[in-house]
């Protein structure tokens, strides 16, 4: 059992003071703490007593009436798009991409629903949807770059132009000029599959590769590169390599194997000793082929020369038939073989 | 709910000036010093408040300057409390450890407590501090004796206590400024908290705060504060002591009190004479030195008996052997270590305050300011006192006209 406590009265303490004192025992700066400290007191006691108001209210509203705190909301109409992008597509697509019924209310749209329809596009590859209150939609859009074009055939229809992303995304390109189209060498030997209205994605490490020996190409040799007019995947699956038709050069064939930088410094180093060969007066026109995909030291590589165009003399082995014309080396689209879905 | 920050500013009222220092404290874990304000003290004499008018104004300002200074509003003050009026008493209490195993219950050390500190006061009388001494179980000290085996247990307290009126002058004038005082410590007790280190407290020593118009003087042992008192009389005696001696205005006699003042004798010549102003101006004449060093001693000797006197036969030099150990205004005289040594017969040295002090501070002034901040930081009081911690809650705060 545990022992009475012993309750004796404490003397009086310096605590037990009223420490506060008459107004007009304070300085001026005491008086005007202690109208500020009021001032506070009661502003925040405001505070708390509206929110606490505010709180009941609300309760009692959601009880009776909860339309009326729902309907303000979503009443406001949107009333325009503010679209950010990176590419080419602008507010025009957006809009009729979203398809936002008439009078639709900004808090009543589901951003994930319009989203889904935004990414439908291939073209699209990050969107993001917001609200801007009171009544506009925010919409930033991050686009798929093209890197090659591909002319597909689906049934009866005309051939059509798409192009393919470096993750392999197939998508129509819209917005693009035409000037931006004819720098994109069109890809040729590639599996297309269909899904729904469009094209499935192509292999992530075929379109990958491709996209590193365009950059390559842009990088090391620009001037080549812009004579590019096919890159070839039909030997991609089989033998690793890919067969570019340029302007220059017939027939370039790279190992996808090796390093781009590195063929392409070759091709480079092989591309000016062919034309110091020629010198000034020897035969213009394009070279036969240049295959960079033979030996492992590269330090060879093997080039044909094609006949010069205009005739003259000239001493070039031929080793492929000489083309009769350059254009049957650098196909138009109408040349190209179409792809039958 | 703790507050995470908290301005503290703690308060000197002195004689000859008012000090604020300004603390920052985070968390009750560390302090950082942010503010200064001082400013010339009037309307108090031996550290009571005779006009309550002219030190509010002071106070005021100083508390005006520290908070410019640091750039924030003090929350709350800690006082430090000095002056003549302060007396003490030594308490104790015995109680038999009820439990029939003989362990001490925390309801054991509750009563005995309750008992040490419950002595009727004289009228107008007040508690300001209960210091407790180290509990003794069956003789035997202990630090803490709940669940250690035992037959009697003892306690005692020194209680700490002032004139209700005199107290309630000091707290109203810091209420002046609307700042709530939540701390009132004897100045002996702030300063001997800065200036010794808890070998000394539990070697023994003796602190002497001597400040313009009082002495404040503690006696720590077995860890503790054994005995702390206030004797009136401080460095601004030895100036009227020289104004009187010499015929010359208090300000002419502090000028030399600081110039030539000793705490013992040390001028054998005394033919040696020494210039009032130096400036050979009219009206610049010469005293003797030797003079000057036999009223300034005298004095400070005097003083030092008074002390030893009033510490009586709690004091004795085999049982402080860490020395005496001066601080205050009032100990920057020369010399005046000797003199502490030779009246109590113990070695005497100059407190130096922990190295983390900023070098702007370090004067024996502000060791009783930087002691409030101290106490403050470790929470003595609340020990020392025997209360219980405060908490500064949002909602009380929020009702508060006080801060």
């Amino acid at each position: 059992m545990n022992p009475p406590a012993i309750n004796l009265p404490p003397p009086r303490s310096w605590r037990d003071l009223p420490q506060p004192v008459k107004p007009r025992a304070m300085s001026r700066e005491g008086r005007r703490r202690r109208i500020f400290a009021l001032a506070r007191t009661v502003g925040l006691t405001g505070v708390v007593l509206a929110a606490c108001w505010g709180g009941m209210e609300m309760w009692a509203t959601l009880q009776t009436n909860p339309g009326r705190l729902v309907a303000p909301a979503d009443g406001t109409p949107v009333r325009g798009l503010v679209v950010r992008t990176d590419g080419t597509l602008d507010e025009t697509w957006v809009r009729e991409t979203l398809a936002l019924p008439p009078q639709a209310a900004l808090l009543a749209l589901d951003l994930a629903a319009l989203q889904h329809r935004l990414l439908g596009s291939g073209q699209v590859e990050v969107a993001e949807l917001t609200r801007l209150l009171p009544d506009r939609l925010g919409v930033t859009l991050h686009e798929r770059v093209p890197v090659g074009r591909i002319l597909a055939q689906s049934g009866d229809s005309a051939p059509r132009t798409w192009l393919m992303a470096r993750d392999g995304t197939v998508f129509a390109g819209v917005g693009l000029t035409p000037e931006a189209l004819e720098q994109l060498p069109y890809l040729d030997g590639v599996r297309l599959k269909a899904a729904g209205t469009g094209l499935a994605p192509i292999e992530g490490a075929t379109a990958a590769a491709v996209a590193d020996l365009l950059a390559a190409a842009r990088t090391g040799v620009p001037a080549l590169a812009r004579g590019f007019r096919v890159v070839s995947l039909a030997q991609f699956a089989t033998n690793g390599v890919i067969v570019v038709k340029s302007a220059a050069v017939q027939e370039i064939i790279f190992d996808a194997r090796e390093s781009f930088p590195r063929q392409v410094e070759l091709l480079d180093l092989a591309l000016a000793k062919v034309a110091e060969a020629r010198g000034p007066f020897g035969p213009a026109g394009p070279m036969a082929s240049v295959n960079l995909a033979v030996g492992g030291s590269h330090n060879q590589v093997p080039v044909s020369l094609g006949l010069a165009v205009n005739g003259g003399t000239t001493s070039a082995r031929r080793t492929l038939p000489a083309p009769t014309a350059a254009d049957a080396y650098f196909p138009s689209p109408a040349n190209l073989a179409q792809h039958d879905l | 709910m703790i507050s995470r920050t908290k301005y503290i500013g703690a308060v000197e009222i002195g004689t000859s000036k008012i000090t604020v220092l300004v603390g920052q404290f985070t968390r009750g874990h560390s302090v950082h010093l942010i503010g200064l304000g001082e400013s010339p003290s009037q309307g108090v004499i031996k550290g009571t408040i005779v006009d309550f008018k002219a030190a509010s104004d002071c106070v005021h300002a100083a508390l005006e300057q520290a908070e410019r200074n640091a750039g924030v509003r003090i929350d709350e003050v800690y006082l430090a409390q000095s002056g003549g009026h302060l007396e003490g008493f030594q308490n104790e209490a015995v109680v038999n450890v009820s439990s029939a195993d003989n362990m001490v219950s925390a309801l054991d050390i509750d009563n005995v407590c309750r008992l040490a500190k419950a002595k009727h006061l004289p009228e107008g009388r007040m508690v300001v501090h209960h210091i407790r001494r180290p509990f003794r179980l069956d003789g035997r000290l202990v630090a803490e004796p709940e669940h250690l085996a035992g037959r009697r247990l003892e306690a005692a307290y020194w209680t700490v206590h002032g004139q209700e009126a005199r107290i309630a002058d000091q707290i109203h004038v810091i209420r002046g400024f609307n700042v709530p005082v939540a701390e009132l410590i004897i100045s002996s007790l702030a300063s001997g908290a800065m200036m010794t280190t808890p070998d000394d407290r539990q070697n023994g020593a003796v602190v002497i705060d001597l400040g313009a118009g009082t002495t404040d003087f503690a006696l720590y042992r077995e860890g503790c504060a054994q005995l702390t008192g206030v004797v009136p009389v401080g460095g601004g005696h030895l100036t009227n002591d020289l104004a009187l001696g010499l015929r010359v205005t208090e300000e002419q006699a502090e000028r030399l009190k600081l110039r030539f003042g000793r705490g013992t004798v040390t001028t054998r010549d005394r033919s040696d004479k020494v210039w009032l102003n130096g400036d050979f101006a009219v009206g610049d004449r010469q005293f003797p030195r030797h003079t000057i060093e036999q009223i300034t001693a005298a004095r400070t000797a005097e003083i030092f008996e008074v002390v030893k006197k009033r510490l009586g036969a709690a004091f004795a030099p085999d049982t402080a052997t860490a020395g005496v150990i001066l601080t205050g205004g009032a100990s920057k005289l020369a010399g005046i270590d000797e003199a502490a040594a030779k009246v109590f017969g113990v070695p005497a040295s100059l407190g130096e305050p922990p190295a983390w002090v900023n070098e702007n501070l370090r004067g024996p002034g502000f060791s009783t300011v930087l002691g409030l901040l101290h106490y403050g930081l470790t929470g003595l009081v609340s020990s020392a006192g025997g209360g219980r911690t405060t908490s500064s809650g949002f909602f009380k705060k929020l009702f508060s006209l006080g801060s």
